[in-house]
């Protein structure tokens, strides 16, 4: 979710954080329990560095049937054509980077992490609908880039 | 209407079962929904495909302990349990009454290299004495020799052997001495228990040395 440096300052910082706090470890989970503190670590350094860190970084939609599947461009004179995974994977990274970092959080938890979802709805201090609603959204998003780019689903 | 958030929670199997059917229902008449449902599997297959980015540096946190602090104390814990076995080892062996040992036979009196040399010593010397008195009786020095079994046997064999050199070395003046050495063998003898090594108080204070420097270094490896 961030830049690496800033990524392993907040492991190290969450790592650290868990080893003063073992006492407050109340079993479960223990994976679960240190994403928890290296996810709300992340998203916390992610607030102090906006300008505004009042609002909200995942605005709530009401309705995620309102996000829209974006339709696979015609075949055009130049069509970007992402041939192989690895290109598909690039493609991936960057449309993880314009996600909400809540989304992009949930997103990860599940589909690389594989977290879930009520683990995720604990590591995140949320909702499972929320969580839910978050990951379809990321995904949807990384698919519509994806579509965007000229990929061809998996049947290319 | 067509399937959007149901799809992902879906694809993770995170749908009771009575969504996951109507889920099912719908996908079977709706040929959009199935290819949408598609892309989504293979998009999370991309997504779990990403390069997992690897630390260029080590991210525990360092806590100010030395690292010979664990090793030392492990060997101390180790060394506290050795001790306190070898503690209980030679206070059973060093009270022991003699029928004990000498049923136990030849383990329990080898650890006790200490008493036997002594007691062949002195076998060997009274068996020149007796020499010279011309009364070597194997018979009657093992029933004298007050020591655990495989000592009289030991000293007998020395005895057998000894005597021609010690004859001649001592064969006159051994007769005065002969009764000395006798009584100070009888009296010397018979306190001569097996030990294992040095006394047992002196392993029991070094278990609890051990145990009390484990238990320290345990504290500064706990709450640095």
């Amino acid at each position: 979710m961030l830049g690496h440096d800033d990524a392993e300052d907040v492991v190290q910082d969450a790592l650290l954080s868990a080893w003063k706090s073992m006492s407050s470890f109340e079993g479960g989970s223990f994976r679960a329990w240190i994403f928890r503190i290296a996810t709300n670590r992340a998203l916390d350094r992610l607030r102090t560095r906006r300008r505004h860190p009042e609002l909200p970084l995942d605005p709530p939609t009401d309705d995620d049937d309102a996000v829209g599947w974006a339709e696979p461009a015609a075949p055009g004179p130049e069509p970007a054509d992402i041939a192989g995974d690895r290109e598909a994977l690039r493609v991936v990274e960057e449309a993880l980077e314009t996600l909400p970092a809540e989304q992009r959080a949930a997103l990860l938890l599940r589909d690389v992490e594989g977290f879930a979802y009520d683990e995720i709805a604990t590591i995140t201090s949320t909702e499972i609908g929320t969580v839910k609603s978050r990951i379809h959204r990321g995904r949807l998003a990384v698919r519509n880039t994806l579509i965007a780019r000229g990929w061809k689903g998996p049947a290319g | 209407m067509h399937l959007s958030a149901d799809l992902s929670a879906y694809l993770d199997g995170a749908l009771g079962s009575e969504a996951r059917a109507g889920v099912e229902a719908h996908l079977a008449g709706c040929a959009l929904c199935r290819v949408r449902l598609a892309e989504l599997r293979e998009t999370v297959r991309l997504l779990a495909a990403l390069p997992v980015p690897s630390p260029t540096r080590s991210l525990v946190p360092r806590v100010a302990v030395p690292v010979w602090l664990a090793p030392l104390r492990t060997l101390s814990t180790i060394a506290s349990g050795a001790a306190i076995f070898l503690f209980v080892a030679s206070a059973m062996l060093s009270n022991a009454p003699f029928p004990l040992t000498t049923t136990q036979g030849a383990p329990a009196a080898a650890p006790a290299p200490n008493t036997v040399p002594a007691a062949t010593g002195a076998a060997a010397e009274r068996a020149g004495a007796g020499a010279a008195t011309a009364s070597p009786d194997p018979a009657k020095l093992a029933v004298v020799t007050p020591s655990p079994t495989p000592a009289p046997a030991r000293s007998v064999q020395d005895a057998s052997r000894e005597p021609p050199r010690v004859d001649q070395a001592t064969a006159a003046p051994a007769t005065p001495a002969a009764a000395d050495s006798q009584a100070e063998f009888r009296t010397q003898g018979a306190p001569s228990r097996p030990q294992l090594g040095p006394s047992p108080w002196l392993w029991l204070a070094l278990a609890i040395g051990f145990g009390a420097l484990a238990l320290v270094l345990q504290g500064r490896l706990r709450s640095p």
